[in-house]
């Protein structure tokens, strides 16, 4: 895993004096947290895609919600009693 | 037991509370969508346990769901006490947590849900949108085939655009892209097919700014929709004002 990448992500997020210190000197805090080539790279394009990449990250968001058919079907059934019973 | 959400920057947006609940628990468990934010979690407490490998691609999301409430009874029924973190709100489309919680109750355990910061609340920053005008949410699913009554003088926002009659788990960026037609089809019939409407994906990277595409329904079926997107559809009407009432309420 990216140790050093994600490290420096989590920093940025904990602390805000580091953030800002990146946006000043993008270069300067990505050299001091010991960046790769690449890694630099993806930083600096901003681009999730590119940072997912370099993390070893594929592209997924755990759903924790499903639509199921159980109320439907229950609404049928009741609808055509109701109409039986006409 | 402690239900708690982690928002969606990796550490910046949870609540202190939260935060101490996840330090304090016996057994900590977390779901969330990105591994640096994993990494930060499963740091914060040396009995954190990652629940994504209760999901495997083809495998039943329902099959997972439940898997995932045992997982989280087991040690609350051996006494101890146990937190669970989601992305977001923990409550907010999000069937295990509210299960767990209602399981753990009726076991007779002490169970809560902590809030957490979810995609539209971020939506609602990063847009500049005020809801104060109504806003209707629905699982987009749920809103094609459960055919709810919408108005298009309210917001509209759509949540799993990407996993449109998907009832598996899958890897892809997008789950089922020809739904989006359908989708694009019934959103043309309430709103003007020139309607223009937004693909929100709110940032996990502090670096990252949110993605924001402005598209017309009709070109939903070739947009660049993943499974984190929030579809945000804006009023097409003016809210409508009922003088009468607006006069038996003083306001003339
Ligand atoms: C199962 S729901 C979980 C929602 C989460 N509990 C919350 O409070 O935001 C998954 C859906 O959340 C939304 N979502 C997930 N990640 C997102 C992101 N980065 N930006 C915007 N919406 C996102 C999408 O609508 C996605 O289909």
């Amino acid at each position: 895993m990216a140790k050093r990448l994600t490290d420096f992500l989590i920093k940025l997020s904990t602390d805000s004096h580091s953030l800002e210190q990146f946006e000043t000197d993008p270069a300067g805090t990505m050299d001091a947290a010991g960046l790769s080539a690449t890694e630099r790279k993806a930083v600096l394009s901003r681009n999730p895609n590119a940072l997912r990449k370099e993390l070893g990250q594929p592209h997924v968001s755990h759903m924790t919600d499903e639509k199921k058919k159980t109320a439907k079907k229950k609404k049928k059934t009741a609808k055509k009693k109701a109409a039986k019973k006409k | 037991m402690t239900v708690v959400g982690t928002g969606y920057r990796i550490a910046s947006q949870i609540t202190p509370e939260s935060l101490a609940r996840i330090k304090a628990a016996d057994k900590f468990f977390y779901l969330v969508a990105d591994v640096v934010t994993e990494t930060w979690l499963a740091g914060l407490n040396p009995s954190a346990e990652n629940l994504t490998d209760s999901y495997a691609p083809g495998k039943s999301r329902t099959d997972t769901y439940n898997e995932i409430v045992d997982r989280i009874l087991a040690p609350v029924r051996t006494g101890l006490h146990v937190c669970v973190a989601f992305y977001g709100h923990p409550g907010v489309f999000a069937h295990s947590t509210h299960e767990a919680i209602r399981r753990a109750r009726k076991e007779g355990v002490p169970a809560r849900m902590l809030p957490g910061i979810s995609a539209q609340d971020c939506l609602f920053a990063d847009l500049g949108f005020d809801p104060s005008d109504g806003c209707q949410i629905f699982e987009a699913t749920g809103f094609l085939v459960q055919k709810p009554k919408t108005d298009p003088s309210c917001a509209l926002i759509l949540y799993q655009a990407g996993a449109i009659g998907v009832s598996t788990f899958e890897t892809s960026a997008l789950w089922n892209r020809s739904a989006l037609q359908v989708l694009s089809e019934v959103l043309s019939k309430k709103y003007p097919p020139k309607h223009r409407i937004t693909l929100y994906t709110a940032p996990h990277f502090p670096v990252c700014d949110p993605i924001i595409l402005r598209i017309s329904i009709a070109r939903l079926p070739k947009a660049d929709v993943t499974i984190a997107t929030t579809l945000f559809i804006p009023p097409s009407k003016e809210p409508r004002w009922d003088d009468r009432m607006a006069r038996r309420l003083g306001m003339s």
